[in-house]
């Protein structure tokens, strides 16, 4: 009976996770979309559609990542992703040692991976949303024969405006969610 | 009063009976009445063919007319248009009750999507049947349900990887969540932990070795303990052979003597994830006495005076509870 599974099962709940993934998919939403607003001239109503897409679009891969790995991962990494979901802390195996500089490894791949995602994700987001932010007409080759390819202003600057918006913004909500977890494992620790 | 009967009357037949047949209650008309034959032609002895395409006509009318019916009347609790959800469930229903078995866990998981898929449907296809592009502002809308489906979808997953974790290692449920980030117990519903039928099965080992054996063997036995437990976790550790979590329970036992006897203390460690940073371990205690064999009646007692006295013989009797100490056992003195 289906109804009975779930009763039976329904003892342990994510909800914890639910509840915090929201409140920082907000904060980060919020964040990037003044970042992105500012940094790329854009309307209020574009900016948040675009920052919640963005966050999204990372948060879900994040998950994937997460379900599809985790079945996969050696038994001890296991049992320690499975103590740090359940009781908040890994636990004395002969992972336990090297267990924080892999978080912060973890972390800092984490942020730049998720800054190429966003990059992308706005460029391909733009394109199909009918307004690319990027110009995708193949550049002229004539004139970059005769050198003037620094004198154009289209192809001059090294990085394009929306890539270091990106960059910023996810570096604003990195740096608040980081202080969120910070404060929370601070206040649980009091 | 009869004033006020004839308008409820009037906005019963209202509700009932449309004014137009293009209506949310005709489509679900038609589903009561397809539900209603299928009845019909199952009792009726029909095939199974029948069956199906009347028995799916009735689902499909049950699916639009529902979703009709939600978006008519506006029904948005907290302002959460629930039309595309109720369809989509009714949409899961129906296709992972085709398939025979429990379904439960696929169908939760693919509920969101199809939810979103039957939003997506009418902008992508037209009336006539043709495919077409939707506006760029509708396009920009279901990306992002797309994406807000998807993460529903993982959450769904996300719980049942829980439960999957929880049936893995059984132990885990007995244990406290009350410093998890993610996860919160709500029913209070403790399992059963692992080192009990452990603890059991080794009480029952000893028991088997030592009860009713003659005085002098207990206590070589107990001088040989750490032999003893090697053939004892041996022989229990068929209790744990179906559980992956056989690898995080030790069984150990340490002899304490009495005035009068010994107690065995059993104890099963846990050394996987606990909410305890120094983990935990249960406890079972053993006592064992030695027993002078009762004499027997009278008429034997002149026979007995003649011989020596009996050698006395083991007696144990365990504790049922299995009380859960923090931390690590002490270790074995000597």
């Amino acid at each position: 009976m289906p109804f009975e599974l779930l009763v039976d099962e329904a003892a342990v709940l994510p909800l914890r996770a639910i509840i915090f993934q929201s409140l920082l998919l907000l904060v980060a939403i919020a964040i990037e979309a003044g970042v992105l607003r500012r940094r790329l001239k854009l309307g209020f109503q574009p900016s948040i559609r675009y920052a919640a897409s963005l966050n999204l679009f990372t948060t879900v891969l994040g998950w994937f990542v997460f379900l599809g790995l985790e079945p996969a991962a050696p038994p001890p990494l296991r049992t320690q992703i499975i103590s740090y979901v359940l009781f908040g802390q890994f636990y004395e195996n002969n992972l336990a040692g090297s267990l924080g500089a892999l978080v912060i490894a973890t972390g800092l791949a984490i942020f730049f991976l998720t800054f190429w995602i966003k990059a992308k994700g706005l460029e391909w987001l733009t394109l199909a949303i009918g307004t690319p932010i990027v110009d995708y007409t193949p550049p002229t080759l004539t004139r970059r024969r005769y050198g003037y390819t620094r004198r154009t202003p289209r192809d001059s600057p090294n990085t394009p405006a929306h890539t270091l918006a990106v960059l910023h913004a996810n570096a604003w909500s990195f740096s608040a969610i980081l202080l969120l977890l910070l404060l929370r494992y601070g206040l649980e620790a009091a | 009063m009869i004033q006020f009967l004839k308008e409820i009357w009037d906005r019963i037949t209202g509700f009932l009976f449309p004014q137009q047949y293009f209506a949310w209650q005709s489509i679900i008309y038609l589903a009561l009445f397809s539900w209603a034959m299928s009845w019909v032609a199952r009792l009726s002895g029909t095939t199974a063919l029948t069956q199906w395409i009347i028995i799916t006509g009735s689902w499909v009318f049950w699916v639009i007319g529902l979703g009709w019916a939600l978006e008519a009347n506006n029904i948005r609790p907290f302002g959460i248009p629930i039309a595309p959800w109720v369809s989509g469930a009714l949409v899961c229903a129906y296709l992972f009750a085709l398939i025979p078995g429990n379904h439960l866990t696929a169908a939760l998981i693919v509920w969101p999507l199809v939810s979103v898929g039957l939003v997506a449907l009418p902008a992508f296809i037209s009336w006539e049947l043709k495919p077409k592009l939707p506006m760029p502002f509708v396009r920009q809308q279901l990306i992002l349900l797309l994406l807000l489906a998807l993460l529903f979808s993982s959450w769904f997953q996300f719980y049942f990887r829980l439960q999957t974790w929880l049936t893995d290692y059984p132990t885990l449920l007995s244990d406290d969540f009350n410093r998890s980030g993610f996860v919160l117990k709500v029913a209070s519903s403790d399992g059963q932990s692992g080192g009990i039928p452990l603890l059991t099965a080794a009480e029952q080992q000893v028991k088997d070795q030592l009860d009713d054996t003659p005085w002098p063997w207990v206590e070589r036995w107990l001088l040989n303990l750490n032999g003893q437990m090697v053939k004892i976790r041996n022989d229990t550790r068929s209790v744990l052979i179906d559980s992956s979590e056989a690898d995080f329970w030790e069984l150990t036992a340490r002899p304490r003597s009495l005035e009068n006897g010994y107690a065995l203390q059993l104890m099963a460690v846990w050394n996987g994830p606990a909410s305890n940073p120094e983990g935990y371990f249960l406890e079972k205690t053993c006592l064992i006495r030695p027993r002078i064999p009762s004499v027997r009646s009278t008429d034997t007692r002149e026979a007995n005076e003649s011989e020596p006295t009996p050698t006395a013989m083991a007696q144990v009797s365990c504790d049922l509870e299995t009380p859960k100490r923090l931390g690590q056992p002490d270790p074995l003195p000597g």
